[in-house]
């Protein structure tokens, strides 16, 4: 049975199902209220209202501020609105389920104990209204913005005397000294003057960071990984179940993984970490190896990126930002799970006095990667230098355990008052893994070989503000990755583990190794550098210009240990190869009509030099004669944005782009191994225009809805030339188009929910050979173009007792089956990764939002899941966790 | 009663009769083709690459799509024998031969499996009960019998030469005469990639009848004999070898030769047919396709002849020649522009007059992306590029030359054979 039609049904019932329960809410949260209340405690205003809405309000009283009085006049103001006026919070939930309305507050009871609250106006020296201005509370980077009134709401803020600092981008600041009673709402209005101010970087009560760049221009989906930092995920699996996003694993814990967004692959996508694209960090960063207990959020840009993150990406990029907050914090866990899996992750942050700070954090991941799989194996019998046949045998991987650390410390220096921001920091990283396979899974198992790899980089960060007007930033990392490998083994293994060798000397492997065409023990290092500096202005009117420029160093050399690989004095290894880029971006934005529309245009220049070994020519003589090449390339690119706000709740956004990616070092150079270098490659390029709707249907339902073109011409591809050898060559124009959908909301009190589905086409447009002139209109092979996520939580509050939850998650993916190569009339069912169905599920309790105990099991059905032909992932497994965190 | 029981009986030993006839007749159903013809196209890079197999119970005509095969990542046509194809592993990977058969709907399918314990390259055959590979694990040859595609026996290779400083060995290019076998050594030493570790040709001859390595013949300055073929040996048991012309295995194209009852290298012949077609190549390389022989001592190959004008116009933008070739980028750029230009004519060797004539009747193709091939006592000629993607019949007698079919989806042609013969 084809599954699209069934799964499309699903779907569309899904949709329906979700926008009728939005539009069921609407009705009598948006019914309009008229009525003026004069000294009225609040449950009283309450009850007058509900009596004129005709509805019935469900609160608990002990939640009610009863010293407070209301006195106010409404005028056709839709319920929620007046409910929440006279609560005189924004930090509670409204749910109406027919005539009833349930209001239940966010904050619990104990962070609200000796506490009060702020609230108040933020309006231009006409008297407007400024919404989206910033309120600051002074001394705890604690602030927020106003909404479409202008209105802003501060809670829970400690009893005692603060200052509070409004701001508001083309506006001077305003400070005012305010004392802050216990459970009292105070009310503090500003008038701010026309001039110039910069944003501080703040922490916003209701809008989190992630929230905050989800409604940029440009399209970008964002993680908060806060809220999934109890569960046992990594950052892979969190990654794949985002709208447009598939990460591809060749195996299990520590294998390697491939980004696609919306049809694109390998490196032209970017993975930056920090806002380091990770080529330049080294085999310590993968994303299946870091736990999602150390980050922060993850942005997934899709198309344009913005100048301050973006280098050469060529259709979109995905950033992982870690905890580096300066506020006190302690987060620490512990996960086992099947496969002899542990991972251990820490973060610590503590300030020293009220500028300084230094922030730890640490993680460790090991697994034996053991799982089952079913595999060809070959037979052998004693004395017959041959093996004699073959058979299928269901076998646990044997040579497959993987291990990494990663930690980085920082030390921090923050000063509000002169706008300085410094840090400075080191990475440090190490990665053991074992290698079962190669690409695909082959009848003689590997049984020895091994890779290691160590980073060791520093890091330095510097944010300063001079004026109103200028900001200068600079992010920079220099230091080395160190990548071992040891294949030299003259052994032949089965599937079972034994090494056929040990009992017949007369198998072996001639060749002396086991994945490369000769034996290799390499040690090479790559020296990087990679800097990145802004320079913004900020004008009247809403109107900032910004300079970026990023440049970065590789240097790559070491040695083969190994003498008989090349002749002496000509190992290309320690001639080195190198590459320079300097990306320059200039960029401009202006906000208009009380901005609610937003302009971005960059203009980029890319250029890059080139030097090293032309393996291909190498002669015989001395290493004088090495033929080293040099090359050097320049080239432009832009960019565009909009983003309109057409209702306070709802807004469009456009974004185009001319987008290049520069070679990576592989792709030029070769690896002295298999694949030979190609210094005539070009960079590829691609043009894409994303639009997109985001809109909260209702308090509980919001969408995300994006459309997406893109064509890409000079396609770096991998030419096999011959059996021992390949090399990057510039290949085939491609055009694609696709959509993806995205709902989020509650369905219950109790139950909500995240939903996305994505398809697209991706056609060859014009190939490089005429004998492929079929190929012209049809759909590019090996990426998959229909996937959709379901995921549910259900969660408990006050169990046991008080500020306890139990929360219950289910998982569902599917991804649509996809040929791995170009198919005829009749199907070969070998070239076909399968339509693939898997359900995880968890447990989570946490106590008092200090401990957390999370049970997760995942790939429920126990399928048989493939992300690379004939590579199996794990079967059914299991995962413990434990988190502690204050 | 007595004639309804007669008449019982009758109807009994009728229908007896009847179906123990068809047991008697031991009548075998065919579940797989046993002749035919087989395109086999190519298309894509990378690990994208797609093999469209195509299977024909005639020669095919007219304009083929290949897309209405059956694709398969990896299909290299080693050898073929009765009714079917031996390729390297057609589910992917190194390791392992495939023998490919067609069930009676045409579809190719993986037959049997012969496994190996590292890289498989080629395979050679006797007959259908005898053939010989290499494995990547091992320096011996291999002894294997297609049908059953069992190991039957090893040939003890320990003694046969080695080049200094070797790292590995592949056993390429099988010749059988009666009951010699020749096997053409490709030495590897470490890091030399794909490039031909030796400035000779290295053959080894084989006593089938004992099965023994006996000696190794050398032939200097010429490179791998690297050409799967099965039409190198005249009706008089000498061997005519084909030599270098591709890319970095080895040297100027030439036809060496093993005559009849020796076995080694005949020193004294050594035909440089490329010499009277492609002089105006000066220094730049020549390229060939593969050779076979035909009958009456002629045989036919594809070789460059001329220089291209896009190789032309390279050098002319680019400071000529002497610039080109001190600049190993820039000789990089003007040997693919070589490799992928329409310059090569197909022609016609006299093997015992040592002459080569050009076929005129026969298109201007690339010599690496075209070849020969001889069928049903016929030549046929593969011509893929310069827009031309299709199958000539050449006709020695009258000079004629027809296209038989072309492709028009599923790539370049790499290969048009018959199973079966």
């Amino acid at each position: 049975m084809n599954p699209k039609p069934l799964l499309q049904l699903i779907t569309a019932l899904f949709l329906a199902c979700c926008l009728k329960v939005s539009y069921a809410q609407q009705n009598i949260l948006e019914q309009k209220v008229t009525i003026t209340l004069q000294n009225q405690s609040i449950k009283d205003a309450l009850r007058n209202v509900s009596d004129q809405a005709g509805c019935f309000l469900n609160y608990a009283n002990s939640e009610v501020d009863n010293t407070r009085k209301i006195n106010k006049a409404f005028d056709a103001v839709p319920l929620r609105d007046v409910i929440q006026e006279i609560w005189g919070s924004n930090q509670i939930k409204i749910i109406a389920n027919g005539r009833t309305v349930k209001i239940i507050p966010t904050a619990s009871r104990s962070t609200r104990a000796k506490k009060g609250n702020l609230r108040g106006l933020i309006k231009d020296e006409k008297g407007a209204p400024l919404p989206g201005a910033t309120i600051l509370l002074d001394g705890t980077r604690t602030g927020g913005f106003t909404n479409s009134k202008g209105e802003y709401f501060l809670n829970n803020i400690p009893v005692g005397n603060w200052q509070v600092e409004a701001s508001f981008v083309g506006y001077q600041k305003d400070t005012k000294d305010i004392t802050i009673a216990a459970n009292k709402t105070l009310i503090v209005d500003f008038t701010l003057q026309e001039g110039v101010s910069e944003l501080d970087e703040v922490l916003v009560i209701g809008k989190t960071k992630a929230a905050q760049l989800a409604e940029q221009a440009i399209t970008i989906n964002t993680v908060n990984a806060q809220e999934l930092q109890g569960q046992t995920q990594d950052v892979a699996e969190v990654l794949d179940r985002v709208e447009g996003v598939r990460i591809r694993q060749s195996g299990g814990l520590g294998s390697q993984t491939n980004i696609s967004i919306n049809g694109l692959t390998g490196n032209s996508i970017r993975f930056y970490y920090n806002g380091i694209p990770s080529e330049f960090l080294g085999g310590g960063f993968e994303l299946n190896t870091l736990p999602i207990s150390n980050v922060d959020r993850i942005e997934v840009y899709k198309g344009v990126m913005p100048a301050n993150i973006g280098t050469d990406a060529l259709g979109g990029g995905i950033n992982v930002a870690t905890n580096q907050s300066s506020l006190k914090s302690r987060d620490f866990s512990y996960q086992y799970g099947s496969f002899n899996t542990h991972r251990i992750a820490g973060s610590f942050t503590q300030p020293l006095g009220d500028k300084w700070y230094v922030n730890v954090n640490a993680n460790y991941n090991y697994s034996d990667n053991n799982y089952e799989m079913e595999v060809e194996n070959n037979t052998y019998a004693p004395n017959l230098p041959f093996p004699t046949g073959t058979e299928m045998i269901r076998v646990r991987r044997f040579h497959d355990a993987f291990s990494s650390f990663l930690g980085h410390v920082n030390a921090g220096y923050l000063n509000k008052e002169k706008r300085l921001s410094l840090k400075a920091g080191v990475y440090l990283t190490a990665t053991s893994r074992e290698v079962q396979h190669g690409v695909r899974v082959n009848i003689i198992p590997f049984g020895e070989m091994e890779y290691k790899g160590q980073d060791t980089y520093l890091k330095f960060d510097l944010s300063k503000g001079f004026s109103e007007k200028w900001q200068l930033n600079y992010s920079g990392i220099a230091g080395y990755s160190r990548v071992m490998i040891t294949d030299s083994s003259q052994s032949v293994y089965d599937w079972n583990g034994n090494n056929i060798t040990s009992i017949n000397p007369a198998i072996f492997r001639i060749n002396g190794a086991e994945l490369l065409g000769i034996p290799s023990i390499s040690d090479v290092y790559n020296y990087n550098t990679v800097n990145r500096v802004g320079l913004t202005r900020s004008f009247k009117h809403n109107f900032s210009i910004g300079l970026h420029h990023f440049f970065a160093y590789q240097d790559r050399r070491g040695r083969e240990e190994l003498e008989i690989n090349y002749i002496a004095g000509e190992d290309p290894n320690q001639t080195g190869f190198q590459i320079a880029r300097n990306i320059t971006s200039l960029e401009v934005q202006k906000l208009l009509f009380k901005q609610k529309l937003e302009l971005l245009a960059t203009l980029k220049s890319f250029q890059y030099t080139t030097q090293g070994v032309n393996t291909l020519t190498r002669g015989s003589g001395t290493r004088s004669e090495l033929p080293i090449v040099t090359s050097a390339e320049q080239d432009w690119g832009y960019n565009t944005a909009i983003k309109w706000q057409f209702h306070k709740k709802m807004f469009l956004r456009a974004s185009y782009e001319d987008a290049l990616r520069i070679p990576t070092q592989t792709e030029i150079f070769g690896d002295l191994q298999t694949i030979v270098p190609n210094f005539s490659l070009q960079p590829e390029r691609s043009q894409n225009f994303n639009a997109g709707l985001k809109a909260d249907l209702s308090d509980l339902i919001k969408i995300n809805l994006n459309y997406f073109i893109r064509s890409q011409r000079n396609l770096i591809l991998l030419q096999i030339l011959d059996v021992e050898s390949a090399r990057f060559i510039n290949q085939n124009r491609v055009y694609s188009s696709g959509v993806e959908l995205a709902l989020t909301g509650e369905l219950t009190k109790h139950l909500s929910f995240v939903w996305n589905i994505t398809h697209f086409d991706i056609e060859i447009r014009a190939i490089n050979q005429l004998q492929d002139d079929f190929l012209i209109g049809k759909p590019v092979p090996n990426i998959p173009t229909f996937f959709s996520n379901l995921g549910l939580t259900y969660t408990l509050e006050d169990i046991f007792r008080q500020d306890n939850t139990l929360q219950f998650n289910l998982d569902g993916q599917f991804v649509d089956e996809f040929s791995f190569i170009q198919e005829g009339r009749v199907r070969n069912d070998d070239n076909w990764i399968p339509t693939q169905y898997a359900i995880d599920a968890g447990l989570t309790f946490q106590l008092k939002e200090k401990i957390s105990f999370n049970f997760q099991a995942n790939n429920l059905l126990d399928a048989a899941l493939f992300d690379v032909i004939s590579v199996p992932k794990p079967g059914r497994n299991f995962a413990v966790k434990v988190r502690y965190t204050y | 009663m007595t004639r309804d029981f007669l008449t019982l009986l009758a109807v009994i030993l009728l229908l007896g009769f009847t179906s123990c006839g068809g047991d008697d007749d031991d009548e075998v159903v065919q579940t797989e083709k046993q002749t035919g013809y087989v395109v086999q196209t190519q298309s894509g890079v990378g690990q994208d690459i797609s093999n469209f197999i195509q299977f024909f119970d005639d020669i095919p005509s007219g304009s083929i799509d290949n897309t209405q095969g059956k694709s398969f990542q990896q299909f290299n046509v080693s050898s073929k024998a009765s009714n079917f194809i031996v390729s390297r592993n057609i589910s992917g990977g190194d390791e392992g031969y495939s023998q490919v058969k067609f069930n009676l709907e045409g579809e190719a399918f993986e037959s049997e499996f012969l496994p190996t314990l590292a890289f498989a390259g080629f395979v050679g055959m006797q007959n259908s009960e005898t053939g010989f590979y290499g494995d990547g694990s091992t320096e011996n040859i291999n002894i294997f019998n297609p049908t059953t595609m069992q190991n039957t026996g090893v040939i003890d290779m320990t003694s046969a030469y080695r080049v200094p400083n070797w790292t590995s060995v592949t056993w390429e290019t099988y010749v059988v005469r009666g009951n010699d076998l020749f096997v053409w050594t490709r030495p590897a030493i470490a890091g030399s990639g794909s490039f031909y570790a030796s400035d000779s040709a290295i053959v080894n001859h084989i006593d089938l009848a004992s099965g023994t390595y006996q000696s190794t013949s050398f032939f200097a300055d010429k490179g791998l004999s690297r050409r799967t073929t099965e039409n190198w040996v005249d009706g008089q048991g000498n061997i005519y070898f084909s030599v270098g012309g591709a890319g970095g295995v080895g040297g100027t194209p030439a036809i060496l030769k093993i005559p009849a009852g020796a076995t080694s290298f005949d020193p004294g012949y050594n035909f440089d047919y490329t010499a009277p077609v492609s002089s105006s190549l000066g220094i730049l390389p020549v390229l060939a396709g593969n050779f076979e022989y035909h009958q009456n001592g002629k045989g036919y190959t594809v070789v460059s002849t001329t220089v291209p004008q896009e190789l032309t116009d390279f050098l002319n933008a680019n400071g000529g020649l002497a610039a080109i070739l001190a600049d190993p980028d820039l000789l990089n750029q003007a040997l693919a522009l070589l490799n992928a230009s329409a310059n090569g004519q197909f022609i016609e060797l006299d093997l015992v007059a040592q002459t080569a004539t050009v076929i005129p009747t026969l298109p201007t193709v690339s010599a690496s992306a075209s070849g020969v091939t001889i069928i049903d006592g016929k030549v046929y000629c593969i011509a893929t590029s310069g827009g031309i993607n299709a199958v000539y019949q050449y006709n020695p007698d009258t000079g004629a030359a027809t296209e038989v079919f072309n492709v028009t989806a599923g790539g370049r042609i790499l290969g048009f054979y018959k199973i079966g013969e």
